[in-house]
């Protein structure tokens, strides 16, 4: 029974949210975006896969380069441990620096 | 006579799970757009078990909002309501631009770049918000590692 009132009151603050949300879909701002993403799909050479690059060469047309496929599998990961990580390792540092500066109120009431 | 599985070895499995279909879910470049789409169906559940097994300290911190809470509990519950927040949105936006796992059931998606860019800007915006969680609880995480990861190869390690 607690389980599933956890539940209800869980989904009802996620149908709030979702709720609250919604109505951006008609606002200015995403009709901003909307305009946006239509100009840079029409764009030219906005058409490049993701996993290739273009660099212009001497004949004056662009040349393609692909990723290697390896890193195409790696690099994600790269990103979501830098993302993640960064973030995690300031936490530590503040935490660290509080943590100490609560142990030593009288020296820090000093300096 | 059957020995119950502690509590906190339950919360330690069940959070390495989440992190690892979490990491999984947000690299669609690696998976591609149809395991992407199905995993987080899958990593739904796992997040809302996450919360479920959390609950006491969500009530127990919510009722005590407004009286003496230390800061750092504080900072954590509304840090933890945040990312419930953006996890929502993330969620709903990629349900609502959906282009293999509901088109594939059947239903007809258009995509809305509206959506698509609330949906890259939302995920992206989980990942600090992640991290930062996972610090917060670190001394948890290290202490229940010890004690239910660690602590049990090197007893099956003396045993042997």
């Amino acid at each position: 029974m607690k389980t599933l009132r956890a539940i209800i009151i869980l989904v009802a603050v996620a149908a709030a949210i979702i709720l609250a949300v919604r109505p951006f879909q008609d606002s200015d701002w995403a009709n901003v975006v909307r305009k946006e993403s239509k100009e840079h799909k029409a764009s030219p050479g906005s058409t490049k896969k993701s996993d290739e690059a273009t660099e212009s060469s001497d004949t004056g047309g662009p040349k393609r380069r692909k990723i290697p496929n390896g890193l195409r599998y790696v690099l994600p990961f790269v990103k979501e441990a830098v993302m993640m990580g960064v973030p995690a390792l300031i936490t530590f540092g503040f935490l660290a620096l509080l943590r100490r500066r609560n142990r030593n109120p009288t020296q820090s009431a000093i300096e | 006579m059957t020995r119950k599985t502690p509590r906190s070895k339950v919360k330690l499995y069940l959070d390495c799970l989440l992190l690892a279909s979490f990491l999984l879910v947000s690299a669609p470049q690696a998976t591609g757009i149809p395991i992407h789409e199905w995993i987080s169906f899958a990593f739904i559940p796992i997040f809302m078990v996450h919360l479920l097994i959390n609950w006491g300290w969500i009530v127990r911190v919510t009722l005590g909002l407004f009286r003496k809470l230390g800061g750092e509990t504080r900072f954590n519950y509304f840090w933890n309501l945040l990312l419930y927040v953006v996890m929502t949105i993330s969620v709903y936006s990629g349900v609502v631009v959906s282009e293999a796992a509901l088109p594939g059931m059947g239903f007809k998606i258009e995509i809305d770049p509206f959506w698509s860019t609330l949906h890259n800007a939302s995920s992206n915006l989980l990942f600090p918000l992640i991290g930062i969680h996972l610090a917060l609880h670190w001394q948890w995480i290290v202490g229940a590692a010890r004690k239910h990861l660690f602590k049990s190869a090197a007893t099956e390690a003396d045993a042997a």
